[in-house]
């Protein structure tokens, strides 16, 4: 009796509910090296305020009478947020748990009359899950909500900032002496870009790409390493001189994509890093079958027919499969793939997996991704998702102000490392420790941020992303069950092209509709 | 004019006076502690926010005590092992890491803290909380924390309303609750998969029998005598009142189905929602931990008007009832190098910025309750006095409702013997009074059996039984 009652206790107790989802083994250590970071910022404020104040006494002799004014002026001033009378912030962001665990509850416990209230996300009004509503919804909620701080895609932060609906924030930068000289540069870069120079929000996560290889398999074929900022044709050409490589009787693969891959999502992950798309800028004809595509696709079909791209047949199962045997298939982490291009999540993968399946620390180093030859050396997938802007209307912009600002600190990224959901990095880097100082390859990614914004306008345009899902699900279905050197890239194209036709075409007419069904 | 060089020579005095302050004071200013607690998860996600939120320019270094995923049970050997490599100041306990210290006294006293500080440590806490902490003999204490876990009475005051019958209220005792069940049971306008009580956790009628024993302080044997004292007017009279509320279907008995996964028992949501009578409505009363009401309030799915009393009472004590636990208690090793800034930690978390914060956190911050008595004030929240409002039975001496009376085998046996004869009533076979008279027989040649089998054992393993 006692036995089980001790169990049910552990088991609540590791897992309490409403904690986000998080599990405990996201949860990662604390680092020493932002410890160290704010150690040393705060020694400089420190002697800065004893130089100020050795000023101020001088001074103070000959004005004292105007020192006077201000110091009384100090003293009335009330703190922002009061200790003793409630404050509420509404909060405008996708899950209000995820944000109580992210933010609210250190904030709450830096300031304890502070309390929440949430008003509802657009996006949960969506009709498909993960599809994007477009900015109207934002733009009305933002209009007759009462929000204080609200999450908003960064595709939207250009016409909401200019409409005059988002406060700009860098006089209170300035004031409180903030900077964002510690941020990702290319998230800074993207974020001013979309208030044409100002800053309307902080964006507290992002995603980069890289290309990790395995040092000991090119060391043992003999075949040079690869390099920062390649081309997807060099890279290509690397891999392929991997062809026919086994190691302990089994095939060596040049290149890979994770443990779960097929030609598809690989085609789709490269035309993005490469800047391909599947309609032009103005939404008005399809790109699906265009030379660039084409020559794309030839090029992994002929990778996975000759096998130098990892060509295994991908573990299927029904039901819940534990993450470990996933990582089993995966050609890099057990060590058979030369080079294996991912996100900044693949990180969590190799420290989950890698030691365990042979991939040691010292055998595995990663590179800034690969492009094409017109955007060479930047990361044409980086992704800024999102970011935290304090609406104009807000009541308590002010309060809203000291919660953006602690989202800043350095101590808010290790929090953020530790109830990590996995697939983003903070903009203020987090700690060495966690993967062992290899995030830093995405944190000096070179971006063009005006591309990027570009690509995430298209890609939160319900239009655009609707398309994609259509052209994805069709190059999906046409290809999934064909053999090696089945793939016929023509017909392929020519099929995706007519997808990619058709979704315009619907959702052009759609628009035309409810246009016309209007009052 | 005069005065210029004058001022320039005063301002670069005050900034080497700065300056020289600055490195004087640098060095033995920052303040270090060496904290030990539970996982890595635990830690993360209720202390060290609240930590580095109160002692932002301290060097706090964290030792877990327990892995990952798995329990650590310490011993003298090992915890005194643990002590002398990592060299804690600040210690965060659980009842059995706290006992074993304790016994050992390895611990300091903190009312002794409290009064060379002249803080009033206690004051502000619930008493239920102190009572748990300072034991039968109210002794000083050694640990404290910062949050409890305890029970009250759940009602769904839709099936009472419906039904016309009152609410239950404050202060009753088993007997009053189990009557009230009775009448809803009894009700010919109830719905037909309704029940007056349902409490989870109880897989029979032996159970409930236990918890209500627990409650008036009864027990059934003594493990140091032998003695079986369940031939009592006292388990007379509660004897038949559990069986005649089983026979009558007011009481139901529930477990969730588990998963087995080496020697632990995983009860995933699923199972958990299975068998959480109340919240799906089909319960009158229940009596549960605070996670409920935690649970009730966050649940979109909850499609009742509901209301909170206090946990059953003593019936020869109205103020005390239930049992309490506290799950993470602070305390300073004997030998803390850094004593002063662990007490200093320690004061912190049981102040009331602590508390308030604490009440604006909502399920984020865990679970349980802060063992401020304030608490249900600063939640403005009037559900959360009942656990407040009535003091444990048990205590950190006797923790466990289900703690064993007798040797060996005996709980077990003495168990399914009380369940085997409130079936036989339950299916008419037996009446009450004649299932409770065989009862006392036949729990003495149990005791006898395992009493018997302890003495074997002891003969051929002499050494386990210290």
């Amino acid at each position: 009796m006692k036995g089980d009652r001790d169990r049910w206790d552990h088991t609540l107790s590791d897992l309490p509910l409403g904690s986000g989802g998080f599990g405990s083994h996201t949860m990662k250590k604390v680092k020493e090296r932002i410890k160290m970071l704010e150690r040393r910022a705060r020694r400089r404020r420190r002697i800065a305020a004893a130089s100020v104040a050795s000023l101020a006494i001088a001074g103070a002799l000959v004005f004292r009478g105007e020192l006077a004014n201000l110091l009384k002026h100090d003293e009335a001033a009330k703190p922002v947020i009061s200790d003793t009378e409630t404050t509420t912030l509404n909060i405008m962001f996708w899950e209000n748990n995820t944000f109580m665990t992210l933010y609210g509850q250190p904030f709450i416990i830096r300031h304890p009359s502070v309390r929440f209230e949430y008003s509802e996300y657009p996006e949960s009004g969506a009709p498909v899950a993960g599809m994007p509503v477009g900015i109207e919804k934002y733009r009305e909620n933002l209009i007759k909500n009462h929000a204080d701080l609200v999450q908003v895609p960064l595709a939207y932060v250009p016409e909401l900032s200019a409409e005059g609906l988002l406060k700009p924030l860098d006089t209170w930068m300035k004031r409180d002496k903030q900077t964002d000289e510690g941020w990702s540069e290319a998230v800074r870069q993207t974020v001013r870009e979309a208030g044409s120079g100002q800053l309307y929000g902080y964006a507290p996560e992002f995603s980069g790409n890289a290309l990790y290889y395995n040092r000991k398999l090119f060391k043992e074929n003999g075949i040079p390493e690869p390099t920062d900022s390649m081309t997807w044709d060099e890279v290509m050409n690397l891999a392929a001189r991997f062809e026919g490589l086994k190691k302990d009787e089994k095939p060596i693969y040049g290149l890979s994509f994770g443990y779960y891959s097929d030609i598809a999502s690989e085609a789709l992950a490269i035309g993005d890093s490469l800047g391909l798309r599947f309609a032009d800028a103005k939404l008005g004809q399809a790109t699906a079958d265009t030379p660039a595509w084409s020559d794309l696709w030839t090029k992994l079909a002929g990778g996975h027919r000759a096998g130098w791209i990892n060509n295994a047949p991908n573990l299927e199962w029904e039901g819940s499969i534990e993450m470990k045997e996933l990582y089993k298939g995966d050609p890099f982490l057990n060590g058979r793939s030369a080079m294996v291009y991912a996100s900044n999540s693949y990180l969590t993968n190799i420290a989950q997996a890698g030691a365990g399946l042979g991939l040691g620390d010292g055998d595995w180093a990663v590179l800034s991704p690969p492009a094409g030859n017109e955007n060479r050396g930047t990361d044409g997938a980086f992704e800024v998702p999102y970011v935290f802007a304090i609406p104009a209307k807000s009541a308590n912009a002010d309060a809203a102000w000291e919660l953006v600002k602690y989202m800043m600190t350095p101590s808010q990224s290790n929090r953020y490392i530790r109830f990590s959901h996995g697939s983003f990095l903070p903009t203020v880097a987090a700690d060495e420790s966690t993967d062992g100082g290899r995030s830093s390859v995405f944190y000096r990614a070179s971006v063009d941020s005006t591309y990027l914004l570009d690509v995430s306008k298209r890609n939160s345009d319900p239009v655009y992303s609707n398309l994609v899902a259509a052209v994805r699900t069709e190059a999906y279905n046409r290809t999934h069950n064909l053999g090696d050197g089945e793939l016929d890239v023509p017909g392929l194209l020519k099929a995706l092209q007519t997808k990619a036709v058709q979704s315009l075409a619907a959702k052009t007419d759609g628009k035309a509709e409810s246009q016309g069904a209007a009052p | 004019m005069k005065r210029l060089p004058f001022l320039l020579a005063l301002a670069m005095l005050l900034a080497a006076a700065a300056g020289c302050t600055q490195r004087t004071s640098e060095a033995p200013e920052r303040k270090a502690l060496t904290v030990a607690c539970c996982q890595n998860y635990t830690y993360d996600s209720q202390f060290r926010d609240f930590i580095e939120a109160g002692f932002p320019d301290w060097d706090v270094k964290f030792v877990p005590m327990q892995p990952d995923n798995d329990y650590k049970a310490y011993d003298d050997k090992t915890m005194a092992e643990f002590l002398d490599r990592e060299k804690p100041d600040l210690l965060i306990l659980n009842v059995p890491d706290f006992k074993l210290l304790r016994e050992a006294d390895k611990l300091q006293n903190l009312d002794e803290w409290a009064d060379k500080k002249k803080t009033k440590l206690t004051e502000t806490v619930t008493q239920g909380v102190l009572d748990f902490l300072r034991g039968d003999d109210n002794s000083p204490l050694y640990a404290i924390g910062p949050s409890f876990h305890a029970e009250a009475l759940y009602y769904n005051k839709n099936i009472f309303d419906r039904l016309g019958i009152p609410y239950p209220t404050d202060g009753m005792n088993w007997e009053q609750t189990i009557a009230l069940a009775d009448r809803v049971m009894q009700d010919k306008r109830r719905a037909k998969d309704e029940i007056g009580l349902h409490i989870p956790w109880l897989k029979g009628p032996f159970d409930l029998l236990q918890r209500i024993a627990g409650t008036e302080g009864l027990t059934y044997a003594n493990a140091k005598t032998g003695a079986v004292t369940f031939d009592s007017p006292a388990w007379e009279r509660l004897f038949g009142q559990v069986a005649a509320a089983y026979k009558r279907g007011t009481f139901k008995a529930s477990w969730p189905k588990g998963r087995e996964s080496g020697e632990t028992t995983y009860y995933d949501q699923e199972a958990m929602e299975s068998v959480a009578l109340f919240a799906q409505g089909k319960a009158a009363i229940t009596v549960d931990s605070n996670n409920l009401l935690t649970n009730l309030k966050s649940a979109s799915k909850i499609k009742f008007e509901w209301g909170v009393a206090t946990v059953p009472a003593r019936s020869s004590d109205p103020a005390r009832g239930g049992e309490i636990q506290l799950y993470e208690m602070l305390a300073i090793p004997a030998g803390a190098a850094h004593a002063e800034e662990a007490w200093e930690v320690l004061a912190y978390f049981m102040s009331e910025r602590v508390g308030k914060a604490k009440a604006g956190l909502g399920s984020m911050g865990g679970l349980e309750l802060s063992v401020q008595k304030d608490y249900p004030e600063w939640k403005q929240d009037a559900d959360y006095k009942p656990f407040y409002a009535i003091r444990p039975t048990n205590t950190m001496d006797r923790f466990y409702y289900g703690a064993s009376q007798g040797p060996g085998s005996f709980d077990a046996s003495f168990a399914e013997l009380v369940n085997g004869h409130i079936r036989k009533v339950v299916e008419g076979k037996e009446t009450s009074n004649a299932a409770f008279k065989a009862i006392q027989s036949e729990a003495e040649m149990l005791m006898k059996r395992a009493q018997a089998e302890e003495k074997a054992k002891g003969g051929s393993d002499t050494g386990a039984s210290g």
